[in-house]
């Protein structure tokens, strides 16, 4: 069956609000979440503030094997095992992702105490990524003339 | 519905179970998630969303190079420290599922990822 979801264009990018669900975490269901659509990312990442509101420590969680390189250099990444992407479709009825083998999180750069430069304390967005789109076969349909965008399956 | 990935274990497994699996999961999932109420949060996201990038640039005035925190379009605390002002938000509002956090730099930037 196909279900299209709503896409939202704003000043930085093409953004969704969804659901997240980790059974990991103290607080397992965080409903309303927004990712940035990045098809240039090869991974899906969070952001420190979503690990604090899922009741997560980012530091305790295991990190990722491999390095992860943002446009400011390596950030320290860590990973959350098998997450529940759940998005709204047009019809309001919620389709849960299931089968992403990991979310990252990413450490803000910004050390404690650290001024920083404007990139470092720039928050990292919340990023849904070309592993969800390949993993669950998805479409990104975007019409910059219209001010429309939908992920289709 | 469940959407997995193509190649998942489960997948094939309740496939060849005659989706006895995936229609147990989709009930038993359907008494957790309020769609309504994820409905409501995830316009209420969405509109904080487009508030503050209609409100940007005015915001730079009084917030620039502070976190701040947005909620049902108002901005309801305001840090220069990520951290501490989770910490802040966490104690006074207790659930911070709708709560955005933005940085407001001083000046407008391009990004490029």
């Amino acid at each position: 069956m196909q279900s299209r979801f709503p896409a939202l264009i704003t000043k930085r990018g093409i953004a969704i609000t969804g659901a997240l669900q980790i059974s990991s975490a103290p607080n397992p269901f965080l409903p309303s979440i927004l990712f940035y659509i990045d098809t240039g990312a090869d991974i899906t990442q969070i952001n420190e503030v979503e690990i604090a509101k899922l009741g997560l420590d980012i530091r305790g969680l295991p990190r990722s094997t491999k390095p992860v390189i943002s446009c400011g250099g390596r950030v320290q990444a860590h990973v959350i095992n098998s997450p529940i992407i759940l998005l709204l479709d047009e019809d309001r009825s919620h389709k849960e992702f299931i089968g992403l083998p990991y979310l990252h999180a990413t450490e803000q750069p910004l050390q404690k105490g650290q001024r920083g430069n404007l990139l470092n304390r720039l928050l990292i967005p919340n990023l849904l990524s070309r592993d969800f789109f390949i993993k669950f076969g998805l479409k990104l349909i975007v019409d910059f003339k219209t001010n429309k965008a939908y992920i289709e399956n | 519905m469940r959407c997995r990935g193509e190649g998942d274990l489960f997948w094939d497994i309740s496939n060849r179970l005659g989706h006895l699996v995936v229609e147990w999961s989709d009930m038993a999932v359907q008494t957790q998630i309020n769609e309504k109420e994820m409905a409501e949060k995830i316009h209420e996201m969405n509109e904080n969303r487009l508030w503050l990038d209609k409100t940007l640039d005015a915001l730079r005035k009084d917030y620039s190079d502070k976190y701040i925190a947005v909620f049902r379009k108002k901005i309801v605390d305001a840090d220069p420290d990520m951290k501490k002002l989770i910490i802040r938000i966490k104690k006074e509002f207790g659930n911070i599922d709708t709560i955005m956090i933005e940085y407001i730099s001083g000046e407008d930037y391009f990004l490029i990822l």
